[in-house]
């Protein structure tokens, strides 16, 4: 379903997803730190180490990017969430208008309701904000 | 060093495998169809998405260049430690200790 406030069990969806993607970063960084004690074992292996401990901690940075990014999803899945309920309202309010019941406090309500549906979407993008510059980096 | 040198290698192996993983969760995040509506969240939604694969992508790609160059490096200190056995073998066989006719010198 396309509408103003989408589907927001697909949204959830890709929050799952990329929660378990930052499990499989955390996986990631724990086998480079341990490739890195290994290659600090080995003969001329100090420098190798150390640019893999660089890569753990920019590993720990993505997962967490990663986390915060599903967070910010799963607010977004619950937003849309809101958002039909409200898109709802306003179809309600607008057909009641067309019947000419109370018909100008209906259309308000409906612009209202459309108003607050477009704040919330508003809300939702500067949230993803953080995360998406962080995964660019 | 023996030991160093399976660890390394073992480790190398688990880079492949962390490195599979994260190819393989890319291409699931890239399955899922978001569909954020016509509000000012879809546009973000998508772009989240999109960033998140290239982002693990890319690790991948990194991980698994790291494992082969740990590969190689406990190769390489395994034909050290192969050289030094054959050293202390010499050493330990009279007349035929470094610079002997065994040694190659």
């Amino acid at each position: 379903m396309t509408g103003l406030a989408g589907d927001p069990a697909s949204v959830s969806a890709l929050a799952a997803e990329l929660a378990g993607a930052a499990e499989d970063v955390t996986g990631a960084r724990a086998a480079v730190l341990a490739a890195g004690a290994s290659l600090a074992a080995l003969p001329g292996g100090a420098a190798g180490a150390d640019a893999l401990a660089d890569r753990g901690h920019r590993l720990a940075v993505l997962a967490e990017t990663l986390r915060d990014a599903a967070g910010a999803l799963q607010g977004c899945a619950a937003g849309l969430q809101q958002a039909r309920a409200v898109e709802r309202l306003a179809a309600d309010a607008a057909s009641r208008a067309a019947g000419d019941v109370q018909a100008q406090e209906a259309a308000a309500l409906a612009a209202a309701a459309r108003e607050e549906a477009g704040a919330a979407g508003r809300r939702l993008a500067a949230r993803l904000a953080a995360p998406l510059a962080a995964l660019h980096r | 060093m023996m030991t160093d040198q399976r660890e390394a290698a073992a480790a190398a192996q688990q880079l492949r495998h962390s490195a599979a993983a994260l190819r393989a969760r890319a291409e699931r995040l890239l399955a899922v169809a978001p569909d954020a509506g016509t509000g000012p969240a879809a546009g973000p939604v998508l772009d989240v998405q999109a960033a998140a694969v290239r982002a693990l992508l890319r690790q991948a790609d990194e991980l698994t260049a790291t494992a082969e160059q740990l590969a190689v490096a406990a190769d390489r200190a395994g034909v050290v430690e192969v050289d030094l056995t054959r050293r202390v073998l010499r050493l330990a066989r009279p007349g035929e200790g470094a610079g002997g006719p065994a040694d190659g010198a």
